[in-house]
Parts: structure tokens; sequence; C-alpha cells
């Protein structure tokens, strides 16, 4: 799994590639942890999940402790991009009640906005 | 009249549900083979001939000789290669009398009305679709021509004037669209599966529903289930048997097959739930979850017989083991200062899943014609490390023989069964039976397992061990 972090239009986009799994999820969150701190001006973040093809309960649970991470500091955290499989996961834990999910990430910046 | 179902061609789309033959495919908690049993009972069909080719022990253990029917069910095999109707071929005459011919995944589908069936006779009754062709005929005469390839079932009258109308399951959203549409209300055209509570639905034996949960109709509920406190299912949900569902877990529009655990809050919606697997019927993407608090695969408990035969063997191998502890240390040890034989481990699959390595002792290049050796053999004495096995209840005592691994690991995910075990068909010989024998004899077991053929197979080895000291048999020493 790697994650690449970078802000567009003073949204932070976080790309992730490969499945976000127990094996993976804990360097992701210190990655996410370390950037969150530097970018203290940053409110909201897209996650662009497009090369995530395969996401467990783990990497479910991080998603969820970065969008109280983001909400804390009074942002919103949106999906963009999601996998048929990821979005599978998604659907059964009812985690679409949770995030806001859009199929692009210009959309989900746009949104953010 | 007779009736021939050809199921030798496993559709592509089964293999999502882990390789269940079609004519096994659970529609509405029966499978599909039921439904085709009920037809061939209304037409007055005495006699099936299942023309088997993959997954040929599965049907066989399901349907046996056919007595849950009522019916007399025989079985051929035709190789792959062979288009269905050349199975008729074979003896055109015995046909003559009337024949229902299916050579695909098709379902029987009953319409609203009932109708009488066709007259003694007869027209032919034909349809050709994406699954397969299904004919219906007591005219000699074409069916004389349809075998022998001059007729096809274009021309013959059409199912619905029966009442009845073939559906092709040619695709997973087929299958689910299916079990849904039984759900929904069509399944009380059939016999039905379970009690009917009048407001379509319908629950099996052993079914255990709180006050708290909601069971919306029209639902199918199979036996030995349990629904969690809170939780929602239905409307329009088939249920299969041995299906566990956890407190708060939303289920509508869903197909939850046999021996699956649906997870605290999970919910499911236009989906089909099997062990771990999660699949969408609409692009059939399949899904395997690690996590087994959102779907697993329910083991079931072992049953009366495995438990009977596993007390037994133990303590017999504990009897045995005592017997055999004294010659087994001086002959053994006699044998290695004479270098006549060894002892090495190899890896084997394990019952439940697991590898494990096991002891085996062997004879020398130059020792196997000793007279030591042949003692060591006749008394069995080669086993003594696996009868340490079965006393540690880590095999069974009579069964398949251990497969290896990775040598053995495509027969191994190929039997429906596997008892590892001590004595087995091979263990009168000594040495590695042919893959292609090994494979055979594997799934004879499989299929035959009994008590009494374990008794069988323990009496073959004693004898078979014995014959060989006197330098009879097979001991290929």
């Amino acid at each position: 799994m790697e994650a690449t972090f970078v802000i567009d239009k003073g949204v932070g986009v976080v790309t992730v590639t490969g499945p976000l799994t127990a094996a993976g999820v804990d360097s992701f969150r210190e990655q996410f942890g370390g950037w969150w701190q530097n970018a203290s001006e940053l409110r909201n973040v897209v996650m662009d999940l497009g090369g995530v093809e395969f996401l467990d309960s783990a990497g479910l649970g991080a998603l969820i402790a970065l969008l109280k991470r983001v909400t804390e500091r009074g942002g919103d955290l949106k999906i963009a991009r999601l996998q048929k499989k990821a979005r599978m996961v998604f659907e059964i834990t009812r985690a679409y009640e949770v995030f806001d999910i859009l199929d692009s990430v210009e959309e989900a910046v746009k949104a953010c906005g | 009249m007779k009736a021939v179902i050809y199921s030798g061609t496993a559709p592509s789309w089964t293999r999502s549900l882990g390789g269940t033959p079609w004519l096994l495919v659970p529609l509405a908690n029966r499978p599909l083979l039921d439904f085709w049993m009920e037809w061939c009972l209304d037409l007055g069909v005495s006699e099936v001939r299942l023309v088997l080719g993959d997954s040929a022990d599965q049907i066989e253990a399901y349907a046996e000789e056919g007595r849950r029917w009522g019916l007399r069910i025989g079985y051929s095999f035709l190789r792959d290669d062979r288009p269905p109707v050349s199975f008729l071929k074979r003896d055109p005459a015995q046909w003559r009398g009337g024949l229902l011919f299916l050579s695909g995944p098709l379902f029987p589908r009953r319409l609203p009305e009932r109708k009488p069936g066709p007259s003694a006779d007869g027209e032919t009754y034909g349809c050709a679709l994406p699954g397969g062709d299904c004919l219906l005929s007591r005219d000699p005469a074409f069916l004389d021509a349809f075998i022998a390839g001059e007729r096809t079932v274009e021309g013959t009258r059409p199912f619905r004037e029966l009442g009845i109308e073939p559906a092709p399951l040619a695709s997973i959203r087929a299958f689910f669209d299916l079990n849904l549409q039984l759900a929904e209300g069509e399944v009380g055209r059939y016999v039905t599966p379970g009690y009917g509570a009048g407001d379509g639905s319908f629950v099996g034996y052993n079914v255990v529903i709180p006050p708290s949960a909601r069971v919306a109709a029209p639902v199918v509920i199979g036996n030995d289930c349990r629904i969690g406190a809170l939780a929602s299912v239905g409307p329009s949900a088939v249920i299969g048997n041995h299906v566990v569902i956890d407190r708060q877990t939303d289920l509508r529009r869903c197909v939850i097959l046999d021996g699956t655990y649906v997870g605290r809050g999970v919910e499911l919606r236009d989906k089909i739930a099997t062990g771990r697997r999660l699949i969408d019927p609409d692009d059939g993407a399949v899904l395997d979850l690690e996590d087994p608090w959102l779907l697993a695969e329910v083991k079931r408990s072992a049953s009366f017989r495995d438990v009977g035969s596993g007390v037994a063997g133990w303590l017999l191998a504990l009897a045995l083991l005592v017997l055999q502890a004294v010659p087994f240390v001086l002959l053994y040890g006699w044998l290695r200062c004479w270098g006549a034989a060894d002892y090495r481990r190899r890896v084997f699959h394990g019952p439940n899943g697991r590898v494990q390595s096991l002891g085996l002792v062997q004879p020398s290049e130059t020792g196997r014609s000793s007279a030591g050796w042949r003692l060591f053999f006749a008394l069995g004495l080669d086993l003594f490390p696996r009868l340490g096995r079965v006393a540690a209840g880590r095999l069974w005592l009579c069964g398949h023989e251990p497969l290896r691994a990775p040598e053995d690991n495509a027969l191994r995910e190929t039997l429906p069964a596997y008892y590892p075990a001590v004595f087995s068909y091979a263990t009168p010989r000594f040495g590695e039976s042919e893959p292609a024998v090994t494979a055979v004899q594997a799934r004879y077991y499989a299929h035959r397992r009994c008590w009494r053929e374990d008794w069988r197979i323990f009496g073959a080895v004693l004898v078979g061990r014995a014959k060989s000291l006197l330098g009879e048999g097979d001991r290929d020493a």
C-alpha cells in the first residue's frame, strides 16, 4: 500500500494505491498523522481510493479514524473513485452512511469548497 | 416414460458459488434437481438417468437411487467432447416409450395455471434455450429422428401448453432473479421449502427468531437457522440452511446460501452471500472477505457417524499401540542396526485443512526382501507412528490414504470430504500408488464412507499384510 499527499485548491488529496488492509494500515495512519500535523491550515480531505482494489475492516477502521481527526478540526473527509470490491465492503458495513462518496477527485474537491 | 438429464458441463457462473454443480444450485432452498424430479413425477416418469460429468460425486451423493422422490435413478457418464444427445444413441430403442430430455441448466418454471399433462400418444414439446435443450415426447417416430439427428426441437409445441416454461439459468443474475421470484410468490407452485405462514413466508425446521427480530414476507428461511436480536430479514430474502444472522443485521433482496454467518450490523441488499464470499449478481463481481466478523463460513458440527467412528478408531488405535509397542521397538531396532529400514518424515494434508508431517518407516533397497522387513510389514509395525497420530486425534483410523502436500493439492481440492487415515485402500500394499489410482480411491471412499466400509478396509489390510508374509498377494517388497 502506498499513499501520496498533495494539496489541491486548499483541499488535501490523499491518493492510496494497493490494498488497504490490516497489513498496511498502521503505516498509512502514521503517514497521514505526520502530514496532517504539518498541514495545520487544512480542513478538508479527499481520499482518492481509485487505486484501492480491496479494503478490509481494518482499512475501513482507518478511514473512520481519519474522518474523526478531520472533523475534529471542523472539516470533512470525502471519498472519491471507490472501486467495485471496496464499494461492496462499504455497502455491507453501511459505511456509505458515514462518508460522502463521489465519482471523481475533481467532484470531491469541488464539494469540499 | 423415462427421463435423461445431462449435467456434464458446468456453466462458468457456478464457479463463483464454489463449484456447486448446476443440478444442485439452490433455488428457494431446494436444489434445482428437486424441481426436475417433481416435474418427472407429475409426468409419470418412472426411471431417470442422470448423465454426469463434473462433480458427479456430489450429485450422486444427493440423489442416491432416487428413493426420496419414489423414482428410480441411474447414472451414466459421457465424455466432455461428446454432445449430450449422443448418450441417447447408445440404445435408441429404450426411449421409444416416451422421453423427457434435458441437456443444460434450465429451470422447469410452473405457470400460474396448472394444465393437464401431455396425452399418452402424444405431441412433442421442446425448447432450445441458451443453457440447453429440453424435449418431451411420446412419439416414437419423432424420437428416432431426434436421436438420429434428423430432427431438432425446432417446430415442436411449446411447453407453455403444459403449464411449464423452462427458464434458462445462464448467469449468476438469472440465478439470483429466479431465487427472488420464487421467494416473492412462485414458490407456492411447488412443494414448499418449510412451513408456510400464509403471508408468503416459508420457514424451515429448527429456526430461532427472537421477538425483537423482524421477518418481513415474502421470505424463505431454511432449516437450522439462528437470527439475532433486532435483525431485519426480508422482504424478498432467501436464507439457506445452517445460516447464522447476527444482531442488527439488515437483509433485503438477497440470497444467503447454506452455511453462512452474517456478522453483526451487516447490511446486504441485492447480493448473494455464500460462506465468506460476497457476490454482486449485477456483474458477477466476487469479493472474498478476510474479516470473519462480517461474513464467514459456519462450520457444521461433526455428524454422529463421524463422532462414533472417531471414538471407535481412537480406542482401536490405543489397543493396537499397546500390542505393537514391544514388537515395534525390538524389530525396528533390529532393522535399523542392519540398515534394513529407516525413519523419514513427509508432509501430508491432515484433517481440518491443515498440513502435517507424518513419520514413515521405509525399507532400504537391500532390506526390502529381508525376512525381518517382511515380518515387520506383515505385523503392520510400519504403521506404528501413524497409530500414534490417531491416538493424538490427528488422523482417522480408517479412511483416505493421506494426500501429499503439495503434490496432491489439486486432488485434495476436488474431494468433497477428506478423512486422512492409517488404514486405507492403499495400505495393504507398500509404496506409493499411481496418482490416477490414488484419485479414484480417494473419490470412491469420499462417496462410500460408512462404518461397514471402514471395517472392510481394516479387514483387507490385516489379510493383505498376513498374505504378504506367506509370499502371497501383492506385497511389493
